[in-house]
C-alpha cells in the first residue's frame, strides 16, 4: 500500500527525485522544516529535505564537526563529503540551531578539501528565535533575499501568483495528510504508525504533484474499508529530536505498541494548519512557517509546545509518550524532561530517552525503555480494572 | 546532591567567601600569610585573587558590592533580581532598581570558592532534568536555584538567542522548571547593519515593556543617563589600558584581563569598576615605564590569544599559571568591547558603538548596540567565516596585539563553538599563528583536570616551539 513512498525514503536519491533530475529540473536541498517548499515549488524546483539516512561513518563528519555535537548535522556532513548529494543544484542552510546553522560553514570546509560537492547556489537563511511581530516581520525579509537569490541564480521568476498556486498544492498535502491522520489514530488503526511516517517522510523529497496523487491514491484505499493493523496494542505518541526514517517507529511497534501520534519536525507537527491564500502570500508563508513551528528553538513558546502535544495525546488516545532525544541535542533533551513529568502528572506514562541519530546501533538499549514502558501502561491498566 | 552542600546557602556562601577576603585584604602580607592557613578550602583561589596588589583590592570591592548588594541583599536596597546571561549588561537594570543575576560568573565564583568547585551543584540541575550534556558555565547556577539554596529571583531575561542554544536553552529551562517569565532577546546573523540595528532595538524595546509589565519598575532615564556618562568613561580607559596591551611585553598580568571583563560584565557604570580601571592603568602605566612585562617576574616569553574564553577552574590555577610561566594573555572574546575609540575598528567604524544619552531613545539605543555587541553575541552569531565574525575578529585581534599563538577553550557544552572550531583553526594557521584547540571543559574540571590541561597546552607552546 505504500511501496511508493517507502522508494522515496529508502535511498538520498530517490528514483523520483532522480527521474526529476534526469528531466533536467532543479533540486534544491535543505535543512529545516523553517524553508517553505511552496518558494522552490513556485519556481519549479525540488525542494529536498536533507536526511542523514544510511549514514555508515562518521570519518569525514569528525574532522569538521567537534566531538560534543549532535549526529544529525554530522551525519548530513559525511553523506556531503561522500558525495551522496552531487545531484542538487542548491542548498539552504537554516538557522535551526547551532549545530545545523554550522552545517553551512563545515559544508564549505570540506569542499575545499574534497572537489566538487558543494552546490553553485549556496544560501544561509536566518530564521528568528521567537514569534513576535517584528521577528515575523525579519523572517519575511529574510525569504525575500532568498526568492532574491533564487530568482537570480536559477533565472526564474517567483510571482505572487506562482506562490498562491504552490501554497495551494502544499495545502492539498496537507490535507489529505490530516485526512490520512484519522485512521492513524481511529480506535481501530488501519495505517501503522510506521506506515504513516514513512507517508509523511515522502512529501519531503518527492515530487509535490506526484506526492499529492499518491496521496489521494493511498487514502482511496485506506478508505476501502481496510482492517485494522496491530488491534489492541498500547497506543503511544512519540515525541522530541529529529528523526529522518521509520525505524525508531517501527522499533517502538515491533515491542508490542503501535505509534498513534508523533510530534517530530520531519512528521505531521507541522504539517496541521494551512497556509492562508489570502492577502501576500509571502506573508502568509512566513506566518505559517513561524507560528505553527513547535521546535522547542522557540524558547519563548513552551506553554503553546505543552498544548499542542497534550492536545494531540488525547485526540489520539495515546496511552504512553516516548520522549527522544538525540544526544547532544539540548533543546529536546532538557525541554523532554519537563515534557514527561507533566504528562506523568495527569496520568499518561512517559519515558524519556537520549540516542544516536541515524540508524539504531542502540536497539537494545531502546527496546529496553519502550518495553519498561509498555509494563507501566499495563500496570496502569491492571491497577484501574 | 550530597546533604552537607545542603548546610549553606550557595549566594551567602559566595557573597561571604568575597566579604572575608574583603576583610583580610588590607592586612600586612605577613598577617594574610597566617590568616590564609585558616581559610578552609578558598585559600588558594584568595591567593590568586590578591596577587595583583591595588588592582586585587579595587576588583575586591567591585565583585564585594556586586555579590553583596545586588546578588545577595538586592530586596535591602529595594531592588527585584533577575536571573541572566553574563552578557547582559547591568546598565539599564541598575536604572530601573533591578540586579541582574550573571549566572554564568556565578558558577565560577562557586568554581572558585568551593571545595571541589560546583560540580554538585551542576549534578544536581542534572537530577531536576536538565541534560548532562548542557554547558556546564550555567549547570550549577541552576543547580544551586532549583535545590533552594539561593534568594528566588522574579524573572529570566536572556539575550543569547541566535548566538548560543545551550546558553538559551538552559535559562528557558530554569524559567519554565521555576515558572517564571522569560524574555529572550534575539539577534540576527548579521552584524552590523541598519535592519539589524532595528531589529534590536525593537527588540530591546519589547524586553523594557516586559520587564515594566511584570515588575511595576520604569526606567529612570535620569539614572540611565548618569550611567552610560560613567560607561563612556570607563570605556575610554579600557581602550587606553588595552592599547597598553600591545606593547612588547605587554605590561598588564593576566589575571587583569579576568577583572576587566568580569567588571565589565557586572560592573558597568559602578563606580568600584571605575576605580579597578583606574588601578590596572596605573600598573600598565609604571610597567610600561619600565619595560617590565605584566608577569611576576618582569619577563614575557610568549604572547597568547585567548581565541574563544578562558579557563575558569577551582582554585584559579589558570591564571596563575600564566604568571609562572612568564606569559602574556592579549585577551579574548570577553575582553574586546568594540566602543567606538577602539583603534581595532579602524577601517571598521560601523563595528562600534558610541554612548549617546541625548535623549532617552538615544539611550536604549546605546543599550541595544552595546548588547548587540557583548561577547558571543557579537561574533559568533553568523557564519564563522562572515565579515565581523569569528575568525575576522580572532584574526583582527591577533594582529593587533601581536599573538604568537591562539588557544581555544570552551565548554562541551557549547554546540556553536565546537561545531566549527576545527575549521577556524585551521584557517588561524594558514595565517601563521599556532593554534590549540584545548580539550578541557572550562568550567567543569572532572572530564579532564586542570593538571591534563596544563601540560597540553604546555607540550602545545613546547613542540610549536613557542617557548
Amino acid at each position: 500500500m505504500i511501496e511508493t513512498f517507502q522508494s522515496a525514503t529508502e535511498q538520498v536519491l530517490n528514483p523520483y527525485a532522480a527521474e526529476w533530475v534526469q528531466e533536467g529540473k532543479k533540486v534544491v536541498g535543505y535543512t529545516c522544516n523553517f524553508v517553505p517548499g511552496e518558494i522552490l515549488h513556485a519556481a519549479n524546483i525540488l525542494p529536498y529535505r536533507l536526511r542523514g539516512h544510511g549514514t555508515e561513518s562518521l570519518d569525514i563528519a569528525d574532522a569538521y564537526y567537534g566531538p560534543f555535537v549532535c549526529s544529525f548535522p554530522k551525519c548530513l556532513l559525511q553523506l556531503i563529503g561522500e558525495g551522496k548529494y552531487k545531484f542538487l543544484d542548491g542548498a539552504i542552510i537554516t538557522t535551526s540551531c547551532d549545530s545545523v546553522r554550522r552545517l553551512n560553514d563545515n559544508w564549505r570546509s570540506v569542499a575545499k578539501d574534497i572537489p566538487d560537492i558543494l552546490p553553485a547556489f549556496f544560501h544561509y537563511l536566518g530564521a528568528p528565535y521567537k514569534v513576535v511581530p517584528h521577528s515575523v516581520e525579519w523572517y519575511i525579509k529574510e525569504l525575500k533575499m532568498l526568492i532574491e537569490h533564487l530568482e537570480s541564480h536559477f533565472g526564474v521568476s517567483i510571482t505572487e501568483e506562482k506562490l498562491k498556486k504552490s501554497i495551494e498544492a502544499y495545502n492539498v498535502s496537507r490535507q489529505l495528510l490530516t485526512e490520512l491522520d484519522e485512521f492513524r489514530i481511529a480506535e481501530e488503526v488501519i495505517l501503522s504508525g510506521a506506515d504513516m511516517y514513512t507517508v509523511v517522510l515522502a512529501g519531503t523529497v518527492m515530487p509535490r504533484d506526484m506526492y499529492n496523487d499518491h496521496l489521494e491514491r493511498l487514502l482511496a484505499k485506506v478508505k476501502e474499508k481496510r482492517p485494522p493493523v496491530m488491534s489492541g496494542r498500547k497506543r503511544i505518541m512519540v515525541a522530541g529530536s529529529i528523526c529522518d526514517d521509520a525505524e525508531l517507529i517501527s522499533l517502538i511497534e515491533d515491542a508490542g505498541a503501535v505509534v498513534v501520534a508523533e510530534g517530530l519536525c520531519f512528521g505531521i507537527r507541522g504539517l496541521a494548519d494551512r497556509v492562508r491564500l489570502d492577502g501576500d502570500p509571502l506573508v502568509a508563508l512566513a506566518e505559517r512557517y513561524m507560528e505553527e513551528n513547535t521546535c522547542p528553538r522557540f524558547i519563548m513558546s513552551y506553554d503553546k509546545r505543552v498544548t499542542f502535544l497534550h492536545d494531540k495525546a488525547e485526540r489520539a488516545r495515546a496511552q504512553g509518550v516516548v520522549f527522544q532525544n538525540v544526544r547532544f541535542c539540548e533543546f529536546h533533551g532538557s525541554e523532554n524532561s519537563l515534557l514527561e513529568s507533566g504528562f506523568e502528572e495527569v496520568g499518561i506514562p512517559a519515558v524519556r530517552l537520549e540516542r544516536e541519530f541515524g540508524p539504531l546501533n542502540e536497539t537494545g538499549r531502546v527496546r529496553l525503555r519502550v518495553d519498561a514502558l509498555l509494563n507501566r501502561i499495563s500496570e496502569k491498566s491492571t491497577t484501574a480494572e | 546532591m550530597r546533604p552537607e552542600m545542603y548546610e549553606y546557602q550557595y549566594d551567602w556562601m559566595i557573597a561571604n567567601s568575597i566579604r572575608i577576603i574583603k576583610r583580610a585584604m588590607n592586612n600586612s602580607e605577613k598577617e594574610l600569610e597566617e590568616m590564609l592557613k585558616y581559610m578552609p578550602y578558598f585559600r588558594d583561589s584568595v591567593s590568586v585573587l590578591l596577587g595583583q596588589g591595588e588592582v586585587s583590592k579595587a576588583f575586591i570591592r567591585l565583585i564585594d558590592t556586586w555579590t553583596d548588594l545586588y546578588f545577595y541583599n538586592a530586596e535591602k536596597i529595594g531592588y527585584k533580581r533577575v536571573m541572566t546571561t553574563f552578557i547582559m549588561n547591568p546598565v539599564l537594570f541598575h536604572a530601573m532598581k533591578i540586579a541582574p543575576l550573571n549566572c554564568e560568573l556565578i558558577t565560577i565564583f562557586g568554581n572558585a570558592f568551593y571545595l571541589r568547585g560546583s560540580f554538585d551543584f551542576m549534578d544536581h540541575c542534572i537530577a531536576e532534568g536538565f541534560t548532562e550534556t548542557s554547558c556546564s558555565a550555567q549547570r550549577a547556577t541552576l543547580g544551586a536555584y532549583l535545590a533552594g539554596l539561593a534568594k528566588p529571583f522574579d524573572m529570566v531575561l536572556i539575550n543569547s538567542t541566535g548566538t548560543c542554544d545551550a546558553n538559551a536553552n538552559a535559562f528557558a529551562f530554569l524559567a519554565n522548571r521555576l515558572k517564571k517569565p522569560l524574555y529572550a532577546m534575539d539577534f540576527p546573523h548579521r552584524i552590523p547593519g541598519e535592519e539589524e540595528s532595528d531589529y534590536t532595538l525593537k527588540d530591546m524595546k519589547a524586553m523594557i515593556a516586559f520587564v515594566e509589565h511584570h515588575t511595576g519598575r520604569t526606567v529612570d532615564y535620569e539614572r540611565l543617563g548618569e550611567l552610560l556618562t560613567t560607561v563612556g568613561k570607563q570605556e575610554e580607559m579600557i581602550v587606553e589600558i588595552q592599547e597598553l596591551m600591545r606593547a612588547v611585553p605587554c605590561p598588564v598580568p593576566a589575571l587583569c584581563n579576568f577583572m576587566l571583563y568580569v567588571g565589565h560584565l557586572i560592573g558597568m557604570g559602578l563606580p568600584e569598576y571605575t576605580e579597578m580601571l583606574r588601578a590596572i592603568l596605573e600598573m600598565g602605566k609604571r610597567n610600561v615605564e619600565a619595560g617590565r612585562a605584566g608577569t611576576a617576574s618582569g619577563k614575557e616569553r610568549a604572547r597568547i590569544y585567548a581565541i574563544y574564553i578562558d579557563h575558569y577552574c577551582t582554585k584559579l590555577d589558570y591564571w596563575k599559571w600564566f604568571d609562572e610561566m612568564e606569559l602574556s594573555h592579549l585577551g579574548g572574546i570577553p575582553c574586546a568591547t568594540f566602543y567606538e575609540d577602539q583603534p581595532y575598528l579602524k577601517g571598521n567604524e560601523e563595528m562600534g558603538w558610541g554612548v549617546d544619552t541625548s535623549s532617552p531613545e538615544g539611550m536604549i539605543r546605546t543599550v541595544a548596540e552595546l548588547g548587540a555587541r557583548q561577547p558571543m553575541a557579537r561574533s559568533i552569531r553568523g557564519p564563522y567565516d562572515a565579515p565581523n565574525q569569528w575568525l575576522d575578529e580572532t584574526l583582527t585581534m591577533m594582529k593587533h596585539y601581536r599573538a604568537d599563538c591562539g588557544i581555544f577553550a570552551g565548554t562541551y557544552g557549547c554546540r556553536n563553538t565546537w561545531s566549527n572550531n576545527q575549521s577556524l583553526a585551521r584557517e588561524v594557521e594558514k595565517y601563521g599563528y599556532p593554534t590549540l584547540i584545548c580539550t578541557a571543559d572550562a568550567i567543569d574540571e572532572r572530564p579532564q583536570s586542570w593538571v591534563q590541561t596544563q601540560a597540553q597546552i604546555e607540550e602545545f607552546l613546547t613542540i610549536r616551539g613557542i617557548v
